[in-house]
């Protein structure tokens, strides 16, 4: 007897649909499995066996053949191992061949027969194609498939439960509904931060206009409390957004049933240590995505900038620029979605105290290589910088004075950004840090009294044509903040605050 | 006469051989000439030679051509002045164990104009820096030559604003005069031979070596009629000009400083030893006997011409830099506000941003 159950294998964040085949012959009783299969797959043989005898059914003492194709893609992972059991046991007569093969099948399998989550569940439902009836998938998957609309979830505890559901002797389970989209809140506020009224300014401009953010200051000044709470003031992703990201955190085998329907931006902060491997994504076979696409939509967050490997940042390069990332390996070629919000921190010299050289005893060339190691090409790709100053005792221990909650701050980011993508209306892309140069001058016109004071800025603050347009760019930003129809003077001032580090800085 | 200095500069480049070594040479009576030509086995007969010496001088002379080498310096526009010269600066000579020759791209300080060094901590704060730029500049203006290290820090500074002053301005390096050191200092390296002069005792190509700069620390006092100390902890390289400036004697002034910090020890101390302390430019110039003529008082300097808002930022701005958020709590300022204030203030030169976020006035 022959049967066929579908299923997909991951490429990158897409699939690639894939057919298992089970075949029962007569002859000597062996049980083979070909199709292009790495380790893991194969061991699928010795699950399948044994969770299906232990699940009450019986394999005849015949030659079993199992084949999945296409045969030149590497099957990899775990979520075989449902289908080729099902397959097996509609090959045996146990399942209707017609009934198999109108549904999509993935999951893992336990000796005992129960059915485990996997890696990569959402693009799988979300490619399956039109004619699927309905998708067999572990329970626990089911939150993260739910996001794919308009498909049929079967959502199966034990290998018993999805014959008995293919048999038609048991109903599936009421279309599950998944939570409400409103995530969770994870308790963290910018009403946290005490003073640190530049700061804050700053992270909010950032995030109005998707500028990337380095922040400098000596240990303790709340940079790190800043950035994670970046994500509460951005607005909520939309509904495509967060499929877009849960396509590559579920290929990452990062998603967690909270996570799945929270609609907060991902907030991403390797250590310093990290590979360049862990940060664009490695692994042999399917190539797991790293810390760049998982920031996709939100935040990634590098503290202590100058300790990262320069080849772990320079990967930072095509995802700055792009918005993605292609990584090439010896399976292929994958581009991972890769748009996020840099946002770095570091301390001002290895000791934190510079410039105040009473107390700072870091040596002329301890300094030197400290700077030395701030890269270059990425400092081109941040538009803001500013100082986190070291918190005063009155700020700290003083009554606590209401703070601005970050709710009131999302709310004017969202209005700023909503009238950057009607000025951006006709354009490729909808934020004023993604304004290419040679378009400045049609967006951003500047009237004469803007324009002096940016000749005088230009004079006074030595700037480079990048420096220049950076200001004005930012200047846009807060311009949309506060509601100005045109870049005013103050807001030129204010944007000029926040140029980009300049390594004059530790000079002499 | 450029004969025999020919073969000075030969004589200067051996290896291994210093101020006491070659007084040894001229007291055997031989010119550096003789000792080039000289033979081998009456080199060794030279009192206080080692034998070491004895090879670095015989293995130089080999394949040497001194006539050749004198030639490609004097290309490179450095000069060389023996001691015996009429043009070797008299206040030198009379320092304990002089330099026997100095070496020159640009000009020697004139004897006839007074000279002040301006000296001080390489790793200096913002305090220091704008206190030797503003007594560079204040002495340049007077007509003084200011002479430093042009070490980073406050030396630099010192030059800087003896060249602000559009002023000669001389410095003596720790390492030949055709090397920069330190590679950042490059920008005065290159001005300061226009303006003034770039001099040492070093052969022109000679590497810097850590053991050189406290020695060459005795040219710049000496070189001077006073020593002006700007920021110095209790240990450091600025002390030891001090004290050379004090068996030379020279007078010397110290900036006070506050008492917790430590690039002021130095100083304080040198005050509490008997020091004069530089209490304001016109105290300084007064007690170095200068006139005030062309002295112009910037540091107190309050702008008349500033509005309201922009006096009262400018007033709470000092040498000290200050962060942006201590100005926000301090003025009462939105931040668009202040930051517009203050970007104005920098473009017309009152303040300038010292760090990130950090704004002091300018001097």
């Amino acid at each position: 007897m022959y049967s066929v159950a579908r299923t997909a294998a991951l490429c990158g964040i897409g699939t690639v649909m894939v057919r298992v085949e089970a075949d029962v012959s007569d002859g000597l009783p062996v049980f083979e499995m070909v199709g292009f299969l790495s380790s893991e797959v194969r061991e699928a043989r010795e699950r399948v066996k044994t969770a299906v005898r232990n699940s009450g059914f019986s394999l005849p003492v015949k030659r079993i053949t199992v084949n999945l194709y296409p045969a030149d893609v590497k099957k990899s992972g775990t979520a075989y191992d449902l289908p080729v059991a099902l397959a097996l046991l509609s090959a045996c007569g146990y399942v209707e061949r017609e009934r198999l093969e109108e549904v999509f099948v993935a999951g893992e399998v336990a000796l005992d027969g129960r059915v485990l989550p996997v890696h990569g569940i959402l693009p799988m439902v979300l490619d399956c194609g039109k004619e699927v009836k309905a998708c067999i998938i572990p329970k626990e998957n089911r939150e993260e498939a739910s996001l794919a609309e308009g498909v049929r979830l079967w959502p199966v505890e034990s290998l018993e439960e999805a014959v008995a559901l293919l048999n038609g002797k048991r109903e599936p389970e009421e279309a599950f509904e998944p939570l409400e989209t409103e995530g969770k809140e994870k308790g963290l506020d910018f009403s946290d931060l005490r003073g640190q009224k530049v700061l804050k300014r700053a992270c909010e401009v950032a995030a109005a206009g998707m500028h990337n953010l380095l922040m400098i200051g000596s240990a303790g000044a709340g940079k790190s409390m800043a950035a994670k709470r970046m994500p509460t003031i951005l607005p909520p992703m939309t509904k495509e957004e967060r499929i877009e990201l849960l396509r590559i955190e579920s290929v990452a085998g990062t998603v967690t049933p909270e996570q799945a329907i929270s609609m907060e931006r991902p907030f991403r902060s390797p250590h310093h240590t990290i590979t360049p491997q862990g940060m664009a994504g490695g692994g042999s076979g399917l190539v797991r995505p790293g810390e760049i696409p998982l920031a996709h939509n939100g935040v990634l967050f590098l503290d202590e900038l100058t300790e990262f490997a320069p080849a772990a940042l320079e990967l930072l390069r095509q995802p700055l620029e792009e918005g993605r990332i292609t990584l090439v390996r010896t399976s292929g070629s994958f581009c991972y979605p890769s748009g996020f919000m840099l946002v770095c921190a570091m301390n001002p010299c290895p000791c934190g105290e510079y410039p105040d050289r009473n107390r700072c005893r870091c040596t002329r060339s301890q300094l030197d290589r400290y700077v030395g190691r701030i890269s270059k090409p990425i400092l081109d790709r941040i538009d803001l910088c500013v100082e986190a100053a070291r918190v005063d005792i009155a700020s700290l221990s003083g009554k606590r004075k209401r703070e601005e909650g970050s709710a009131a701050i999302r709310k004017r980011v969202m209005e700023a950004q909503e009238r950057q993508q009607k000025r951006y209306s006709s354009e490729s892309f909808r934020f004023n840090s993604r304004l290419p140069a040679e378009k400045i001058d049609r967006y951003i016109p500047l009237g004469p009294k803007e324009k002096e004071l940016m000749e005088d800025l230009f004079r006074a603050l030595e700037l480079s044509a990048r420096g220049f347009y950076k200001i004005i760019k930012v200047a846009r930003t807060i311009a949309d903040l506060n509601g100005h129809e045109e870049v005013e003077t103050t807001d030129l001032s204010e944007a000029a605050c926040y140029r980009s580090l300049d390594k004059r800085f530790w000079e002499r | 006469m450029n004969d025999e200095k020919i073969y000075e500069l030969w004589l200067a480049m051996v290896d291994g051989l210093g101020p006491v070594k070659l007084a040894h040479i001229r007291n055997a009576c031989v010119s550096a000439r003789e000792v080039f030509f000289m033979k081998e086995e009456l080199v060794e007969k030279i009192y206080g030679l080692e034998q070491t010496d004895v090879e670095s001088i015989l293995n130089s002379r080999r394949g040497c051509d001194p006539a050749a080498e004198y030639e490609a310096m004097i290309r490179s526009g450095v000069r060389m002045i023996l001691q015996e010269e009429e043009e070797y600066p008299a206040s030198l000579r009379q320092i304990k164990d002089p330099p026997a020759q100095l070496f020159v791209r640009g000009r020697l300080p004139d004897q006839r104009r007074p000279r002040v060094a301006v000296v001080g901590a390489r790793e200096c704060s913002e305090y220091g820096k704008a206190m030797a730029k503003t007594i560079g500049e204040t002495l340049a203006r007077s007509g003084v030559q200011v002479i430093s290290g042009m070490a980073k820090g406050v030396d630099s500074y010192a030059h800087l604003g003896a060249l602000r002053a559009e002023r000669d301005t001389y410095a003596v390096l720790g390492c030949g005069v055709s090397i920069c050191y330190p590679a950042s200092s490059k920008s005065l390296y290159e001005e300061l031979p226009e303006k003034g002069g770039v001099l040492s005792e070093y052969p022109p190509k000679v590497k810097p070596h850590p053991g050189s700069f406290p020695v060459r620390n005795r040219i710049i006092s000496g070189l001077s009629d006073a020593v002006v100390v700007v920021e110095a902890r209790v240990r450091s390289g600025s002390l030891i000009t001090a004290d050379h400036a004090l068996t030379q004697g020279k007078e010397v002034y110290a900036l006070p400083g506050r008492i917790i910090d430590p690039l002021s020890g130095g100083t304080n101390r040198l005050i509490a030893q008997g020091a004069f302390p530089v209490i304001s430019m016109e105290d300084l110039l007064k007690n170095l006997r200068l006139s005030l003529a062309s002295y112009e008082n910037r540091e107190d300097k309050s702008p008349p011409a500033l509005p309201e808002k922009e006096a009262k930022v400018y007033r709470r701005l000092s040498l000290f830099p200050k962060g942006l958020e201590e100005l926000l709590a301090e003025t009462k300022y939105p931040l668009p506000e202040l930051s517009k204030i203050l970007i104005r203030l920098a473009s017309s030169g009152f303040c300038e941003e010292s760090f990130k976020n950090s704004w002091r006035r300018k001097i």
